[in-house]
């Protein structure tokens, strides 16, 4: 499949803080979810590919052609939403629309209109005035108003309400049905990529810990509830991490498949994607 | 380049009633007094305000915004200098017509006004093309410091000096400096020329910092 993002040992030092040689391509096609915790660097690397800072090592390349290559005209075909931006809170919608038609050459007025009616937005208030779930909806309207080919969302369902969050991830799945399209969501809520995300890429302190497939992802780990006694019989090379409570142990286990067979004796749970990065984010090792 | 241009467009006209009625009055005030002098200079500070009035709205957002848009870091500062440009258009407009008011209504002509006005746009460009780098590099309040200091010292420097020398010494000394003659007159458009080779170097300058700076 191809990649329409591609990034190699893509590498960004900040004092006290590191994105460290991230590897990944995301596939033409898909929606790839992007977590981590706060400061995992999942905004920085979000910046990086839509140039709004200079990586120290490493490359990154759409569809096939490097950033340097393709200057600021490719992101004429990407829809962006990127958390604390904002265009002009002066303006109300209808000029932002005409603002937005002289910049991107794919510009549809009717689309734009056609999602400003569909999540109710006002088209006469003052940006400045709209509430955050509001600005969200029309950073996403104009997102989705210019043909773009790749969406690159940065918190885009945080301060919606569920009935919204859900609109908005059914738009993301109708985007990319033709497999032209192709989504690169970061989000908090987990939940909400494990609706609708086909590979799920964790970082966290700057480090890709992992980057798979949604559904690889969930058959590959499980997790065991068991005493700290059975935990110490665990063989080591199953264990991803650890927590321990006054009520006994849980542990995560990767390659479930192999554990299951070798270690019949034990339950394994299927986890969700949240319980695994909390698993890696605060669980122990031995 | 022309969604920028709507974009500050949009900002502005929040405020244009505001700056329309103060243009007004300070047209009416001039005029009344019988002083051309004190609508050129008053043009030059709402000018300024003006043409800075966009930053803060960048500086909180717009940027990263437009950087997200198929928009060249350069179109950016290039629309911010042709703003600065058109704000100082502005100015010449509404200071030629409150001159061209106050000749009419005024028995006595101000001779040179001309070339006054070329030193105000001088001032003007030379404003701009010192604040607008700053601003870029700094950020807007560390450039309305400056921009204060560009007013202040001069003030506090001439305040002083009046205190220090007498008056009629440096009145003097400047008739024989710059005699109402042809060459001063065109040394107000040489000054002209000088606010421009200034916005020519900043743009310059401003282009290499907002290309470095990351968001």
């Amino acid at each position: 499949m191809d990649a329409a993002i591609h990034l190699k040992d893509v590498t960004k030092r900040y004092d006290g803080f590191t994105l460290d040689h991230i590897t990944m391509d995301i596939p033409k096609g898909a929606i790839v979810g992007l977590v981590g915790e706060n400061g995992a660097g999942k905004t920085t690397l979000l910046k990086a590919i839509l140039q709004m800072l200079d990586i120290e090592e490493g490359e990154i390349a759409i569809s096939g052609r490097s950033l340097a290559e393709l200057g600021s005209q490719w992101k004429d075909q990407a829809g962006v939403i990127l958390s604390g931006v904002e265009f002009a809170s002066q303006m109300h919608a209808r000029q932002l629309g005409n603002c937005m038609r002289s910049i991107y050459k794919g510009w549809q007025d009717e689309v734009f209109e056609k999602y400003l009616r569909d999540f109710q937005i006002d088209k006469k208030k003052l940006i400045k005035d709209y509430s955050k779930g509001m600005k969200m909806k029309l950073d996403l309207a104009v997102a989705l108003s210019h043909q773009a080919k790749i969406l690159i969302f940065d918190e885009a369902t945080s301060g919606l309400d569920p009935v919204a969050r859900d609109d908005i991830l059914d738009i993301l799945l109708e985007f990319i049905q033709d497999e032209e399209h192709t989504v690169l969501v970061s989000s908090h809520i987990i939940s909400d990529l494990e609706k609708v995300a086909d590979y799920i890429a964790f970082l966290h302190k700057g480090k890709l810990k992992f980057y798979m497939n949604k559904d690889e992802l969930l058959y590959r780990f499980g997790v065991v509830h068991c005493t700290p006694e059975q935990y110490e019989n665990i063989p080591e090379r199953y264990v991803e991490g650890c927590r321990k409570s006054r009520f006994g142990c849980e542990a995560l286990i990767r390659d479930r498949e192999s554990f299951q067979k070798e270690c019949p004796e034990y339950t394994v749970d299927s986890p969700n994607i949240e319980e695994i990065i909390l698993f890696y984010v605060k669980g122990e090792t031995r | 380049m022309r969604g920028l241009w709507l974009k500050d467009f949009y900002s502005i006209k929040m405020y244009a009633r505001q700056y329309l009625l103060l243009l007004a009055f300070f047209m009416i005030f001039g005029i009344s007094m019988g002083n051309s002098h004190y609508i050129m200079w008053m043009s030059l500070v709402l000018g300024l305000n003006l043409g800075f009035a966009v930053f803060p709205a960048d500086e909180s957002g717009g940027y990263g915004y437009m950087l997200a848009a198929p928009v060249s870091r350069r179109m950016i500062v290039q629309v911010r200098y042709l703003f600065g440009l058109a704000a100082g258009f502005l100015i010449f407009l509404c200071s030629g017509a409150g001159e061209i008011i106050n000749r009419m209504l005024s028995q006595k002509p101000t001779e040179f006004w001309l070339g006054e006005m070329a030193v105000v746009l001088g001032i003007y460009l030379i404003f701009v093309g010192v604040l607008t780098p700053v601003s870029y590099r700094f950020g807007v309040e560390k450039a309305r410091v400056v921009m204060l200091g560009l007013v202040v010292v001069p003030m506090v420097i001439v305040f002083l000096g009046v205190k220090l020398i007498q008056i009629s010494v440096i009145t003097d000394a400047l008739d024989k400096m710059f005699p109402q003659t042809q060459t001063a007159y065109g040394g107000t458009f040489a000054f002209l020329g000088v606010g421009l080779l200034v916005m020519g170097i900043s743009y310059r300058l401003s282009v290499r910092i907002f290309e470095r700076r990351e968001f």
